[in-house]
């Protein structure tokens, strides 16, 4: 593995953490102040700094070592976590997000410094007077009294260098030899020298007795190593993070046991003052540039901040999620290798077919065998799918920045309600349903929610709720995305609509097909356009997008009271089970999950109505007869309902029965993309292969009964 | 002979820095390295300049690092190599 494939470990890492953090800010903010809370936040800042230094985002790691400063303090309880400083917090966690980007696009670092500012003045300003105070009567003979905690930093280094020999020989030795294998892919030991300063080590010697002659030496191999004194108050662990990345046998650390016997009375007073002050250890690695004074710090320990390296079988999760203890095991792996996977087990679903076909046709079908293997690899088929699963959290905990981001473009106040957030679905769901959402909770808070004044106005609460939700419903999965605010303005929806073209004045719609005029190109319904949403390049591509994923959008709307835009989403684009029709000399597969029955009609269920429409009667609700060979354009199929066999689907569009020769089975079939090995086409899903080895196509039950469904509203209208 | 160093001196650029060493060594003058410009330099190019330190040593010449800027002046420092920019 190089270095550039570590470092996408890292920033994987640094995604992950982030994600946790955003969890862990939620409960902050809902008045969870559980120290655990806090310290999950502080462990994902520390692993990102010591990533960041490890890879030499320098930036980066100046910017995590003043926020974990800042998080120390309110995890050792010096600084309270008021509201105000919670927004500080989180304030400071959106630029961390920028930062990690930033670092792992390798663009320019955002402009921190107003936030650090701000971070300084959290950790600095609330703690110096305290600190002054506290200081005061331990101070007597060595340390002036001083109000400005820099320098009582700066002193305690002077003291401390006076008293050179006595934390030196107490502190850590670290032989580091990153010997001949030094720049492999792409090392840089440098770095981690850098690092280890950072941390207040102080390299005493460079070892150059392996360094060759000019003549005899190989440019790229490394013969330089280095004894680096740290001070006694580091942490072990976070010594031993520097080198995380790295092979651990490059190092050799040992603690020096010496007594410090020398001018103990003042190293006490010392010790003393620190107590009494409660500095934190982070402050006291200061990364000053030379090397700080090595303090000899009695703070409390960094708790926890490091698992011990070597107990890791995979590189350090950043992502300790709040409480979990145990953290199950995970390993990573290459996605092209688990697609692989999932292929071959789609084929192996496909030749398990036809082979139960093969021995039906030879009078074996009923075997046990066969059903144990088909139950095997249903199994298999499942898990393999589990595997590409993943918790709805990825997405979802992104959302409360941009929710945060809105509050400030707009002036409203929102509130933003999760549920369902470890619902989990398809690798690719997720990772494509993050645009549309966005999209979609853009709209929320610019169109949706009212300002404060008009909300209290209209006797709602100042602040707007946008309630983001997933679930798991009848095979596939839901997110609704609602807010309660003023609802849709069908009256001006309509008008812009005429004014745009999309509809005739005339036209009679819906209340729904007036809504869903939203859906298309070009419909934008803001009195001005603002940066957050409304350039009318929205919803169509956002509909688009959710199509693309085999789902479907929905939109419940009430005036005054809010609108609600539900996406139903297949779980896994990889199998659907299905009932396999003929029609014509084609095979089609409905899905299973939209028929509600099937049946063969009398010629009293059937009424013709308009020139060649016919309606069912399934126990006194009509529902439109949709004959596939018509919309698919194949011959040879029957055209007699009574002769034929109806399927009663259940679509976007309320129901209709499709016309279909003959059912021929029912099973599940591996989904192939039409996309992606031909192109879209209307009223097709995809495409299967059979088991005697035949492609039959998947039909798309939403975009014909969508015809039905206008065939219809047509038909009543001329009624 | 004054020889400036490029601004990036990272591992890949070691070879190429031994040899423009090993020519002016062998030209058996004074070298001295301009290191104004170095804006980039790892443990590999470090090695090889202290290893041409070494070198002219043995052969009593004059060898010295002048100009060091701030990034060149920091790394020696960082690696305990500043007898490189002592002189």
């Amino acid at each position: 593995m190089d270095l550039d494939a570590i470092q996408q470990i890292f920033f994987q890492e640094c995604e992950e953490g982030l994600a946790a953090m955003e969890g862990n800010f939620a409960q902050l903010r809902d008045g969870d102040r559980d120290s655990e809370t806090i310290n999950g936040v502080f462990r994902c800042v520390h692993s990102i700094k010591g990533g960041a230094g490890a890879f030499g985002h320098e930036r980066l790691q100046a910017y995590t070592h003043q926020y974990e400063t800042l998080l120390d303090l309110i995890r050792n309880g010096t600084l309270e976590l008021t509201p105000a400083l919670l927004d500080v917090v989180v304030g400071a966690f959106d630029v961390l997000a920028d930062h990690v980007a930033a670092a792992r696009d390798g663009d320019t670092p955002p402009a921190d410094a107003a936030m650090l500012e701000r971070l300084m003045a959290a950790a600095g300003g609330d703690t110096a007077p305290a600190a002054a105070k506290a200081a005061a009567p331990a101070a007597a003979p060595v340390v002036a009294i001083s109000d400005d905690f820099d320098d009582l930093m700066s002193m305690l280094g002077d003291v401390a260098q006076s008293e050179d020999g006595a934390d030196a020989a107490n502190g850590w030795r670290l032989r580091f030899a990153p010997g001949a294998k030094a720049f492999e892919h792409g090392a840089e030991p440098l770095l981690l020298l850098r690092e280890l300063t950072m941390l207040g080590g102080k390299v005493t010697t460079c070892d150059r007795a392996e360094l060759p002659t000019l003549e005899a030496i190989e440019p790229e191999c490394g013969y330089l190593a280095w004894d680096v004194s740290l001070p006694a108050s580091v942490a072990e662990d976070d010594i031993r993070a520097v080198f995380e990345f790295g092979d651990p046998s490059v190092i050799t650390l040992t603690r020096g046991d010496a007594e410090p016997a020398m001018a103990e009375d003042s190293v006490d007073a010392l010790f003393d003052l620190l107590d009494s002050v409660a500095a934190p250890a982070a402050i006291v690695e200061e990364p000053t540039p030379p090397p700080p004074a090595p303090a000899p710090a009695p703070a409390p320990a960094p708790v926890a901040v490091a698992e011990p390296v070597e107990e890791k079988a995979a590189p350090r999760s950043a992502a300790p999620s709040p409480a979990a203890a145990p953290a199950a095991q995970t390993i990573r792996v290459d996605l092209d290798k688990l697609d692989r996977l999932v292929n071959l087990v789609g084929e192996l679903v496909i030749t398990q077919a036809m082979l139960a076909q093969r021995l039906a046709e030879n009078q074996m079908g009923g075997i046990s065998e066969l059903s144990d293997l088909e139950h095997l690899t249903r199994e298999l088929q499942e898990s393999t799918m589990a595997i590409r699963a993943q918790p709805m959290k990825t997405v979802f905990s992104r959302v409360p920045r941009i929710i945060r981001e809105l509050e400030g473009e707009t002036g409203k106040r929102v509130r933003l309600d999760i549920e369902g957030e470890m619902t989990e679905v398809d690798k690719t769901v997720v990772e494509r349903i993050g645009e549309p959402l966005t999209h979609l909770i853009r709209n929320a808070v610019d169109h949706g929610l009212e300002m404060p004044d008009v909300r209290v106005a209209n006797g709602k609460s100042a602040e707007g709720v946008v309630r983001l939700s997933a679930a798991h419903q009848s095979g596939r999965i839901v997110i609704t995305v609602a807010d309660d605010g003023q609802g849709i303005n069908r009256a001006r929806v309509k008008a812009k609509a005429i004014e745009k073209g999309i509809i005739l004045p005339d036209a009679v719609l819906s209340e729904e097909e007036i809504d869903n005029l939203i859906f298309a190109p070009g419909f934008s319904t803001a009195a001005a356009i603002t940066n957050v949403s409304g350039r009318g390049v929205g919803m169509d591509v956002v509909r688009k997008n959710i199509q693309a994923l085999g789902g479907r959008i929905g939109i419940q709307s009430r005036e005054g009271f809010g609108s609600s835009f539900s996406l139903s989403l297949p779980l896994t684009l990889a199998v659907l089970d299905g009932m396999i029709v003929t029609v014509g000399d084609q095979t089609f597969v409905i899905p299973l999950s939209h028929i509600v029955e099937s049946l063969r009609p009398d010629e009293v269920a059937l009424s013709r109505l308009g020139p060649d429409g016919t309606l069912l009667d399934v126990r006194g609700a009509y529902v439109p007869v949709l004959r596939i060979a018509d919309y698919l354009g194949i011959d040879g199929a029957e055209r007699n309902a009574t002769d034929a066999v109806l399927i009663v689907v259940e679509g976007d569009h309320g129901q209709a029965a499709l016309l279909v020769d003959t059912i021929q089975d029912q099973r599940q079939v591996v989904v192939k993309s039409l996309e992606a090995n031909y192109q879209a086409i209307d009223g097709v899903a995809g495409a299967t292969i059979l088991g005697d080895g035949r492609v039959a196509l998947i039909a798309d039950v939403d975009a014909l009964t969508s015809r039905g469904g206008r065939f219809v509203s047509r038909s009543a209208l001329a009624a | 002979m004054t020889i400036a160093l490029p601004a990036v001196l990272d591992t890949p650029a070691a070879a190429a820095l031994r040899q423009t060493l090993r020519d002016a060594m062998a030209a058996g003058g004074p070298v001295t390295l301009d290191a104004s410009a170095v804006e980039r330099i790892g443990q590999a190019c470090l090695q090889v300049l202290a290893a041409a330190e070494a070198a002219a040593e043995d052969a009593e010449l004059d060898f010295r690092i002048v100009g060091a800027s701030p990034v060149f002046a920091d790394m020696a420092t960082l690696a305990a190599l500043d007898t490189l920019i002592a002189a």
